[in-house]
């Protein structure tokens, strides 16, 4: 997707990055549970959407996020500071790059708001009938793509990847995220997911 | 003017009815008042319906809550030292619980008095946290109400590292432990050399007949409890006193005057014949008995430093009288609780470690019962009948699992019954819980405990209970800070 017209970007853009308030004491970047907890997300995203990986760019000009995101592979970059993935680039990731990212996953969530909704409710009665996912077309759909994006992108080696090595334990990280994201759809979600990436940061 | 707002959600909504108090321009549309918070929520038959401490109480919950499934981290709830009203806890799978008290919600004649418990699904918790979003979004309605959102400090996190990481050096140190723990108890118990029979031959009957006296009348003689359940060296002179039926079957002196007429006797007594250059680095702790005349007839040990140091004390020369004396127990006592410290000595009436208020037992036989020291109740406590507390260790202990879950049975019970964190000074108590999840015995450890005991829930606690089915004595205390900490009296080891 085209920008229409860029010159008017440019003022709202420390504007809607400002509006992120950083908490007191925290590091000058991002923690390392802060890394993976957005990289998980935006994960989550892909697996219900299958050009997310787009979107997350289109998402990144739309709301003027260019110069703290720069394209393709500054996004990869960045996501790859995850320390769980398997080619992890151990980079710092800067407060305005966390905060860019945060606002794209809130941005890509809420447009994909209906869907999430959706999901949850359909794990809800087949977890109330005692049924497995299968039963639900779109939820095992989403839980599939989810487990292989996984598979294919952390290092298996790691204890924060290992923890994860059976399909039921995948399945529960999905759903877990899932609901992680109807939280970010909200009116304050990304100030919410903001400010809950830096639990147990400050003293 | 009265104001209306409403925040909707697909699964729930608020709606706030307040009144504006303030009449400059511009402010009048702004709600300062709440005066009925309505919180409806699908698949609910009636409303929670409640005043301004319910609402605010609920916002902050889901806002808390919300953070909570962000990090994973579990946010608190309420603000230090007031009541939890409203709270949220997770469920199984999709669920969730909304916890409201009774007291701050109306939910009309179906309210029996218990905490009301709300299952809420993640998209109904959403829809309900996003209609608090909506809230704090509106600056026209209860502006002092914020978010307040703030990182949770790191003392309540708990590390990241895997369970089973995590784990590992606790189980290979309890490891160590367990085979410390074994391998000394291989060792033979060390013989303790016998200062008194050399010091005093003239008492060598006393000693042998005492001696086997106490190992027959194991359980009520007033011993630490050795680890491994081996009898620990009893001085000879030490054993004198300690089990004669002195204790168990000397009529008790009452009459207030003379308790305190006797006190000032012993005291002085013991004041005056304390050596000179008599230094007590360890606090030593005496149940001492003082006949009718004020004659020391007899003294048991308190702790161990007591025993270990009886010899520093005048304690053994002013009881040396009545060592030999048959038929002590015919006679009326007064008990005092003796304490050695640096500080000098201290002399208060003896305040009933062992016996305490009970419930009224099914089996009303105290006597009967061998294993127990049953003594009459001090003046000062509640006049009804009495349950011992023997000093002896269970000996057929009930198995870990057990004991760890009437452990967090009974702190739950304490936790839920008690009205308000108990502020002060920390109080201890010895609290015989049985497995149906009743307590059936407590004891106030000290005086301030016992003084203190109409602020614990304790008193409300106590059931009546057959006296010989099966119970952990625990030792519960409320901290200065009002915290309840509850762990086994005897120590975890033992049952393991």
């Amino acid at each position: 997707m085209q920008v229409q017209s860029p010159p008017t970007v440019q003022p709202s853009e420390p504007q809607l990055i400002d509006q992120l308030a950083t908490p007191n004491g925290v590091a000058s970047e991002c923690s390392r549970r802060a890394k993976t907890q957005i990289d998980f997300l935006l994960l989550a995203i892909e697996a219900l959407d299958l050009g997310g990986a787009e979107a997350m760019l289109a998402a990144a000009k739309e709301l003027g996020l260019e110069n703290v995101v720069q394209g393709r592979v500054n996004l990869w970059l960045l996501r790859s500071s995850n320390p769980l993935r398997r080619f992890s680039q151990r980079e710092p990731m800067s407060l305005s790059e966390g905060k860019a990212l945060v606002l794209i996953t809130c941005f890509l969530a809420k447009r994909l708001t209906v869907l999430i909704r959706q999901l949850l409710l359909g794990y809800q009665q087949l977890s109330d009938q005692g049924l497995s996912f299968e039963h639900h077309f779109r939820l095992s759909d989403y839980l599939s793509r989810f487990r292989s994006h996984f598979r294919a992108r952390m290092n298996a080696k790691r204890a924060g990847v290992i923890v994860y090595a059976t399909d039921e334990k995948l399945n529960e990280l999905a759903i877990e995220l899932l609901t992680k994201l109807l939280f970010c759809t909200g009116t304050d979600g990304a100030n919410r997911l903001w400010v809950s990436l830096f639990d147990g940061e400050v003293s | 003017m009265t104001i209306r707002r409403q925040y909707q959600l697909p699964n729930c909504s608020l709606i706030l009815d307040g009144l504006s108090i303030d009449s400059t321009p511009g402010d009048e549309e702004v709600m300062s008042l709440l005066v009925n918070a309505e919180c409806r929520i699908s698949g609910l038959e009636r409303s929670l319906n409640g005043n301004y401490s319910f609402f605010s109480a609920l916002v902050r919950a889901v806002s808390q809550y919300s953070q909570e499934l962000l990090s994973g981290f579990a946010h608190p709830q309420v603000i230090e030292d007031e009541t939890l009203l409203v709270h949220i806890n997770p469920g199984d799978g999709p669920y969730h619980h909304l916890v409201v008290q009774p007291e701050i919600a109306d939910l009309g004649e179906s309210g029996d008095g218990r905490a009301i418990d709300i299952k809420l699904s993640s998209v109904q918790l959403f829809d309900l946290s996003e209609a608090v979003d909506q809230f704090f979004d509106d600056t026209q309605t209860l502006p002092e109400l914020e978010p307040l959102l703030s990182p949770l400090p790191r003392r309540f996190v708990r590390t990241e590292e895997p369970l089973s990481d995590r784990a590992l050096p606790a189980v290979l140190g309890i490891g160590g432990l367990v085979a410390a723990t074994v391998a000394i108890g291989l060792l033979p118990v060390p013989k303790a050399p016998n200062p008194a029979k050399a010091d005093r031959p003239d008492q060598p009957a006393q000693i042998s007949d005492a001696t086997s006296t106490n190992s027959a009348n194991d359980k009520s003689s007033n011993r630490p409890p050795t680890g491994d359940g081996t009898e620990p060296a009893v001085d000879g002179l030490a054993a004198a006193n300690l089990s004669s039926p002195l204790w168990d079957k000397a009529p008790r002196i009452t009459d207030e005057t003379k308790l305190a007429a006797l006190q000032q006797t012993l005291e002085s007594k013991i004041t005056g014949s304390l050596a000179p250059n008599a230094n007590f680095t360890e606090v030593l702790d005496y149940q001492v008995a003082v006949n009718e005349a004020g004659e020391l007839v007899g003294y048991r040990f308190g702790n161990d430093a007591a025993l270990r140091d009886v010899d520093n004390t005048p304690l053994p020369k002013l009881a040396r009288a009545n060592a030999n004396a048959q038929g002590l127990e015919k006679a009326a006592i007064a008990q005092y609780q003796v304490a050695f410290n640096a500080d000098g000595i201290a002399v208060s009436p003896w305040q009933d470690g062992t016996a305490v208020a009970a419930a009224p037992a099914v089996d009303s036989s105290p006597t009967a019962d061998p294993a127990k020291t049953t003594q009459p109740a001090p003046a000062n406590s509640p006049a009804n009948s009495t349950v011992a507390f023997d000093d002896a260790p269970p000996t057929t202990p009930p198995d870990l699992l057990e004991v760890e879950a009437l452990n967090n049975q009974l702190k739950q019970t304490i936790v839920e019954n008690r009205n308000q964190p108990r502020v002060g000074s920390a109080t201890t108590y010895r609290v015989r819980f049985n497995q149906a999840g009743e307590v059936v015995a407590y004891s106030p450890v000290d005086s301030d405990a016992s003084t203190a005991v109409n602020e614990t829930p304790l008193p409300k606690l106590l059931t009546a209970a057959p006296k010989n089915e099966p119970a952990v004595d625990y030792r519960v205390v409320f901290t200065e800070r009002g915290v309840v900490e509850v762990s086994p009296w005897w120590g975890w080891s033992r049952y393991e």
